[in-house]
């Protein structure tokens, strides 16, 4: 096996230095086994005359091996930096660009020849003095990162992430400043665009509750002006009025209390979604307790909770309504002799189930659905608005559960509803 | 014999002062009743410094100034922050309730649809507030 990678090349390169009788210093030998050896040949002459010749070598396989993962490096990086996303740009001491990569041409329109030896701080920035302030801080030796907005080479508004760095050469001294630069108009619109929005829902949302505010006292007004006027008729003429004017008086006035009552379901039913009360721990078997003393239950309807009910976290006064419309439904539409409410309670992992049970007229299959729209009544009575079940539904919806019933004609209806845990 | 006070009666709908004098008259009360159409007006005829009334009942919707931005006004007057001051009111707005009790109301009464309620209620308010030893301003 030969000792040399190219053992003729070596022969005739030795037979020439031989030859020749000339210094020769750096000469490299690769070797079979991959290791490089810097060969030096010094003749030496005494009075003109060949005396003979020294032969060094060194073995310099690491330091070339070194300088070659180096250059590797080197490349990767610089690899990196041309392809990245991000923009990158070396200031000199001047302040002029030294060296930008293709990302930073195209968030500044410039091309790179263009931009190489430009003072960048005199060109991009909006508002120049801060980019100098920001420079000097840069170049104190102090890494920042902040926003600037820019112009483009088209005079396009930009907003730029720079995280800047002092630049040194290899005796320490900082030569410069080199910065990454993002483009971030695209996110600081969305933010912008974000921030509208939620100004603009805030805004409609007060509105909304304005127009509540609004609509509850403009239409209640003058429904109680006109009970007042109709009031003080009867009086002015009390012993003048016939029975059948004094009769049209009363359904005057139970209009009246059916238009208010209108109103003030719309108004509970348009501000449901609204955060009103705090939500905390409620026990419900308190709120059943308190809404039978609050209805008027008559003496032959019995209401009873069948098992303990549980404690959740909610509006107090949602869960009152809930339960309150329910009843109160279950208690109007109790025809038989001896009326009953059963309110039960079942529970699985992730929602409680309730039931409001009672013995009443029933519901005819092709309403199920129907009822718990807004303005369905199926009772005749003028003091049903119609709102009562689409309040509850709501309610329930909020509290992302379900409702639905089962019913028989002459028996009696079940509502089940759903409450997440 | 019920003690006769003086009222200023803050309302811009004139229904409700019909009422409130009817109130007067049906009841017999010897009560004497200043009406003001709002918080402006109301300022006006306070500002004379004279005949301050024993009791304000105040009514939260009007224009120009308010119920809210009266009371406010009023609570900040050294004589006239004294006076005791209703709130006789459409608005069930817990809002409302709160900003009027933390101005300092002495008493919230939401106006009923029903006309004998009305009367009930003003009954009931009128014949506390003249038992109440009052401030006399004048």
């Amino acid at each position: 096996m030969a000792l040399f990678k190219e053992p003729e090349e070596f022969y005739s390169r030795y037979k020439e230095i031989i030859k020749n009788q000339k210094i020769v210093i750096g000469d490299e030998l690769k070797m079979a086994d991959g290791k490089i050896l810097e060969r030096n040949y010094i003749p030496i002459f005494k009075d003109n005359t060949f005396k003979g010749h020294l032969w060094s070598f060194n073995d310099i396989t690491l330091s070339r091996k070194y300088n070659e993962s180096l250059e590797i490096e080197k490349q990767k990086y610089r690899n990196i930096i041309a392809n990245m996303n991000l923009g990158f740009a070396e200031v000199d001491f001047d302040g002029k660009l030294a060296s930008v990569n293709h990302s930073f041409t195209e968030i500044c329109g410039y091309s790179e020849k263009e931009l190489i030896g430009l003072k960048a701080r005199d060109v991009f920035p909006v508002d120049k003095e801060y980019a100098l302030e920001k420079t000097e801080e840069t170049r104190q030796g102090k890494s920042d990162s902040f926003k600037l907005d820019i112009v483009d080479k088209n005079g396009n508004l930009k907003v730029v992430l720079i995280s800047s760095a002092p630049n040194y050469n290899f005796q320490g001294e900082i030569t410069g400043t080199i910065g990454i630069i993002l483009d971030i108009t695209r996110l600081e619109e969305l933010e912008k665009q974000k921030l509208e929005l939620l100004q603009n829902l805030e805004k409609s949302n007060n509105e909304l509750k304005e127009y509540a505010h609004v609509v509850s006292h403009d239409l209640k007004s003058p429904l109680r002006s006109i009970f007042s006027l109709v009031s003080w008729i009867k009086e002015d003429n009390e012993g003048k009025l016939d029975t059948a004017t004094l009769e049209n008086f009363e359904l005057i006035e139970t209009t009246l209390e059916k238009m208010e009552q209108l109103i003030t379901d719309i108004l509970l039913y348009s501000s449901i979604n609204s955060q009103v009360n705090e939500e905390k721990l409620i026990d419900l078997n308190f709120v059943i307790e308190d809404v039978n003393q609050l209805l008027f239950i008559p003496k032959h309807i019995h209401v009873t909770v069948l098992n303990k009910l549980p404690k959740i976290y909610g509006d107090r006064v949602r869960f009152q309504q809930l339960f309150q419309n329910l009843i109160s439904n279950a208690v109007k539409f109790i025809d038989k002799e001896k009326g009953s409410i059963e309110i039960d309670m079942e529970e699985n992992n992730t929602h409680y189930q309730f039931s409001v049970k009672d013995n009443g007229i029933g519901i005819e299959k092709k309403y199920n659905d129907k009822i718990f729209k807004i303005f369905h009544s199926l009772s005749d009575e003028k003091s049903t608005s119609g709102i009562g079940l689409s309040i509850v539904k709501k309610i329930i919806e909020r509290y992302d559960g379900e409702i639905w019933l089962e019913s028989a004609l002459g028996k009696g209806t079940t509502f089940y509803f759903t409450i997440k845990k | 014999m019920t003690k006769k006070i003086s009222i200023l009666f803050i309302d811009d709908d004139q229904i409700e002062c019909i009422k409130i004098d009817r109130v007067i008259k049906k009841l017999d009360l010897p009560h004497k009743i200043t009406k003001a159409k709002n918080g402006e007006k109301a300022f006006k005829i306070l500002n004379t410094k004279k005949n301050i009334p024993d009791l304000i009942l105040l009514d939260l919707n009007m224009s120009k100034m308010n119920g809210i931005e009266f009371l406010t006004k009023l609570k900040k007057d050294d004589v006239l922050c004294c006076i005791p001051t209703v709130i006789v009111t459409t608005s069930q707005n817990k809002q409302d309730l709160l900003d009027c009790y933390k101005a300092g109301v002495s008493g919230y009464i939401i106006k009923p649809l029903r006309y004998s309620e009305y009367v009930s209620k003003m009954q009931t308010v009128l014949s506390y507030w003249s038992e109440n030893e009052l401030m006399k301003l004048n």
